[in-house]
């Protein structure tokens, strides 16, 4: 490639002319191997997370123990069969089964149900849910559910390690 | 830059019939794009390259990544900082023998955030790791391997997500 380098040189020796012309091929060269280097190495895929915790026991002997109906912990077991087993205690206790559908796991059902448990307790009621996998389930199972109970539960636990 | 006052024919012939390419925008557009990229390359906190075939769930509202270790479940077995630790046939592991070799490569990891803990004190060890699996990847295996990640100290794994359009 030639970018009037040679203009450029002479003019540059005599200071009189001022056609000045800089010579942008080794430059261009450079940004070509830079760009292909950047671009082979960048990454397209946008990864994000769900935080999770693993209670230890001694965690939750002692996070209980203190103001046992200050908060509402929930239970949610995934079955084999799709259903989950809901079950909670402290600010309330119960327990309820989401029934699946067609075989999998109504993920709508279950932040419904987590909305309504929610709406039944006093508003800055801290709440903490724990997810039980099945032999069956997969990560995108435990996936859905953590990103249906987002807004009500922020704070996911998993539980049966 | 220098406004071209010559017209277009002129400027690409000289008097001797060489032709001269005209490359000023083309450099303009390079470095654009060579900002535009190490912008880019320069803001991500932490970087993930999962292995080819790997079809990590896709999720809204995840958060932003933190610099954790890196454990990856394929379904041809478990890595630890891209460096395989356990074999495993379609999410199967056949022997288990191979999980003590986890918790050795993990306790490693933490003995090493110790040693660098103790010699710089703006370094903390970290109890995260980033659990990077594939969405078919069943529950009693991803168990196991986060069992044995909280016997060596990782109790706050991050389950990563490929960030759908919100």
């Amino acid at each position: 490639m030639t970018a009037g380098g040679d203009s450029s040189s002479s003019s540059r020796g005599r200071g009189g002319s001022a056609d000045f012309d800089l010579n942008l091929a080794p430059i261009i060269d450079c940004f070509t191997v830079l760009i292909a280097f950047l671009l082979a190495s960048a990454s397209f895929l946008s990864i994000g997370i769900f935080e999770a915790a693993i209670p230890t026991p001694s965690q939750a002997s002692s996070g209980k123990d203190l103001n046992p109906t200050a908060s509402l912990d929930v239970v949610a077991t995934l079955q084999e069969n799709g259903d989950i087993a809901l079950t909670w205690s402290g600010a309330k206790a119960g327990s309820q089964r989401v029934i699946a559908s067609d075989g999998k796991q109504s993920v709508e059902a279950f932040a419904a149900t987590l909305a309504s448990l929610k709406k039944e307790v006093p508003e800055n009621t801290p709440g903490t849910l724990e997810l039980r996998g099945s032999g069956r389930s997969t990560y995108t199972d435990l996936i859905q559910l953590i990103e249906a109970s987002r807004s009500t539960f922020p704070s996911v636990a998993l539980g049966g390690i | 830059m220098k406004p071209h006052t010559k017209s277009f024919l002129k400027r690409r012939h000289n008097s001797s019939g060489e032709l001269a390419l005209q490359i000023t925008s083309m450099a303009d557009i390079f470095t654009i794009l060579l900002i535009f990229l190490l912008k880019g390359y320069a803001t991500d906190a932490a970087t993930v390259q999962p292995s080819a075939g790997m079809s990590i769930p896709a999720a809204t509202g995840s958060a932003v990544m933190k610099e954790a270790l890196k454990m990856e479940v394929t379904d041809s077995g478990i890595s630890v900082e891209g460096v395989p630790v356990i074999q495993a046939a379609n999410f199967a592991v056949s022997d288990s023998d191979q999980w003590s070799q986890l918790g050795a490569a993990l306790a490693q990891s933490k003995k090493k955030q110790e040693n660098i803990a103790s010699k710089n004190t703006d370094v903390s060890v970290s109890s995260r790791i980033t659990l990077i699996a594939d969405g078919r990847a069943p529950w009693p295996l991803l168990k196991e391997a986060l069992r044995v990640a909280a016997e060596n100290g990782f109790t706050e794994p991050q389950l990563a997500v490929v960030k759908r359009g919100e």
